[in-house]
């Protein structure tokens, strides 16, 4: 699913790698836990991972497809059918309602769209299954509670059943027991929708129901002092 | 792209107010444009249209702009006078319809004293062939009974505060020398002239005969010693003018025009010229043209000024608009996706700030321009846009779209960082 091969990576203007990362896979369907501490490079990752950014040696694989040898026009295709993407927060247009955040992906991926079949039907399952009460399903994000952006959120990187979904810190935002609930509830539609999850955050607690878990200062050969 | 367009309306309905503020600063610099520019072209017209409907004015031998400046602008003076038997000579000529004479020379409290017959005020014509009208009152009589009769011009009233009835004293000469008044023979205001926005606004207009009256006991620009003629004996003289210093000339056809021209040209009684007002006033334009220049310079900076802030108030609303860019990108919105997003609305808005302030130009020349032409003598013409304002209108479209895009090109680089970096 995911492959990284004899990664080097510097920020453009920087005289030193940040990342340098020999061999990481991701497997169809696999819930990975990276973790490490803040400014160990997990954003960096993560837009390598998405195609983002661009490896200065070496290669990033999604689907068997370097992300370097596609075109910019490409690689936005490449990613929106194929990668959800889950940020810490401030996900969804906050003059837009729920269901309709959610089926965001499918008026710009028409693969997401044919694989969400009716996407109306499909945003509400997933809402649903997110656990977000059916009346906030039309109300303005701005409305929502953060937990319930966050639920939202979820259910849009997961409709149209993306073959990776991509969180970073999501639950960074949310108290104890939202988090967990959180944690359930994205293990169980990612499980559902057979999506791979690369889940990164410096919270180890959050680590224990994941297939596997990374340390990203121990696969990364570069000695994190620098601050990405 | 169907799918964005509800997108994009939405979106900015959220930024309503955002928006709204851009569309009334384009708006107004629409606005400020169009009237600046309007107002340019329409003082050049004001200035042509001194006068129309003449076909000639005669003089005495100078140069086109000197007789148009004292005969129409009544600015400076006449080196010489035209004798009136040459006024009647002309006249007699056979594609002459009308005669006007004038005559020229004193002044009241600074505005000018034109002398000449009840004629005047039907033949007179000026802007588009537009005739003298009559706020109140009417004209003189030109008879003996009215020869202490003045009708005075717009601003002549509102400046001096005038009534019909009301007594006023003429002044020798333009009325720099103190005591050379024509004290002893009060005027009676018996007419108020309409706005024109021409100098008749600013002229008092008596009888050729009043002018020869005050004279009467005048010789060498003094009060001549030792005489003195009451206003009622000066009905008992002669008072048919023997000279004045212009005429202005109507003709039965436009034809005989150059025909006339060289009549009088060529006059051997005295020394005569005949200019064509049209082209004496373009000439004459070209002399004051500086200022026009002037005018055109500052429309310029005008709308560098007005463009710079419409550019500036577009890409503040930007800033607005990264996260939501950012979130865009994030769930598979293209560049050209969001390129189009910010074009399209770009696009929009600018030409409803366009639209509404060629809109509110249009209803501030309706509203305001009667206004202005009586306060300012500036007749504002509620006409299609002018080349000029097609190209101000175009400017503010073109500023407003290529604003919208600078900040789209700029968008694209930012927000994939944006939305993938956790600072968001």
């Amino acid at each position: 699913m995911i492959e990284i091969r004899q990664l080097r990576y510097a920020w453009p203007r920087a005289g030193h790698d940040v990342l340098a990362i020999d061999a990481f896979e991701v497997a169809a369907g696999e819930r990975v836990f990276v973790h490490g501490p803040s400014g160990c490079g997990k954003s960096t990752l993560l837009g390598l991972l998405a195609g983002v950014l661009l490896p200065r040696e070496g290669e990033v694989r999604l689907l068997g497809r370097s992300w370097a040898s596609l075109s910019g026009a490409r690689r936005d295709a490449m990613r929106a059918d194929h990668v959800g993407y889950i940020f810490q927060q401030f996900n969804l247009l906050p003059w837009l309602d729920a269901a309709g955040n959610v089926t965001l992906p499918c008026r710009f991926s028409p693969t997401r769209r044919q694989r969400a079949g009716d996407a109306e039907h499909a945003a509400a399952s997933l809402l649903a299954r997110v656990g977000l009460a059916e009346r906030d399903w039309h109300r303005p994000a701005a409305q929502l509670s953060v937990g319930q952006q966050q639920r939202v959120a979820a259910a849009r990187a997961l409709i149209g059943a993306p073959e990776v979904v991509i969180a970073d810190e999501p639950t960074s935002a949310l108290d104890a027991p939202l988090r967990d609930a959180f944690m359930d509830l994205l293990l169980g539609a990612c499980r559902d929708a057979g999506s791979a999850l690369v889940f990164v955050s410096h919270d180890e607690r959050l680590a224990a129901p994941f297939d596997r878990r990374v340390s990203l200062p121990a696969l990364n050969r570069v000695r994190a002092e620098v601050p990405t | 792209m169907s799918g964005l367009l509800g997108l994009a309306a939405r979106s900015a309905w959220n930024r309503r107010g955002t928006l709204s503020l851009t569309v009334v600063s384009i708006a107004l610099a629409t606005l400020l444009l169009l009237s600046f520019e309007r107002m340019r072209t329409d003082i050049r017209d004001s200035f042509t249209s001194a006068v129309s409907g003449t076909d000639l004015v005669v003089g005495a031998r100078t140069g086109p702009v000197q007789l148009m400046l004292y005969a129409i602008f009544h600015l400076g003076g006449a080196t010489n006078n035209v004798r009136m038997d040459s006024v009647r000579e002309i006249a007699r000529h056979r594609a002459v319809e009308w005669v006007v004479p004038m005559s020229l020379g004193d002044s009241h409290r600074g505005f000018a004293v034109l002398g000449t017959t009840p004629a005047y005020f039907e033949r007179f014509l000026y802007g588009d062939r537009q005739a003298l009208a009559f706020a109140r009152g009417r004209a003189f009589s030109g008879d003996l009974d009215g020869l202490y009769q003045a009708v005075v011009g717009a601003e002549v009233a509102r400046r001096l505060g005038y009534t019909l009835g009301r007594q006023v004293t003429l002044s020798h000469g333009s009325g720099a020398i103190p005591g050379a008044e024509h004290a002893d023979k009060p005027f009676t205001v018996v007419g108020i002239l309409a706005p024109t926005g021409t100098p008749v606004d600013r002229t008092v207009h008596v009888s050729l005969e009043a002018i020869e009256a005050i004279h009467l006991d005048w010789g060498g620009g003094a009060p001549m010693p030792g005489v003195h003629i009451a206003p009622e004996q000066a009905r008992k003289f002669d008072l048919a003018p023997k000279q004045v210093t212009a005429a202005l000339l109507g003709l039965k056809g436009r034809v005989a025009v150059f025909a006339v021209q060289r009549h009088v040209n060529e006059y051997a009684g005295e020394p005569l010229m005949a200019v064509l007002p049209g082209v004496a006033l373009d000439e004459l334009w070209d002399v004051v043209g500086v200022g026009e220049r002037a005018l055109l310079g500052l429309s310029a900076m005008v709308a560098v000024v007005s463009l710079a802030g419409l550019v500036a108030v577009v890409l503040a609303g930007l800033n607005e608009r990264r996260r939501e860019l950012a979130v865009l990108r994030a769930v598979g919105a293209g560049p050209r996706h969001v390129l189009w997003l910010l074009a399209a609305e770009g696009a929009l808005v600018t030409l409803l700030g366009a639209a509404l302030g060629a809109l509110l130009s249009v209803l501030l020349v309706a509203a305001a321009g009667p206004w202005i032409q009586a306060r300012f003598g500036i007749g504002l013409q509620l006409s299609a846009p002018t080349a000029a304002q097609w190209g101000l209108l175009g400017a503010v479209l073109a500023a407003g779209f290529a604003a919208s895009l600078v900040p789209g090109i700029r968008a694209y680089r930012l927000s994939l960082a944006d939305g993938l970096s956790p600072q968001g």
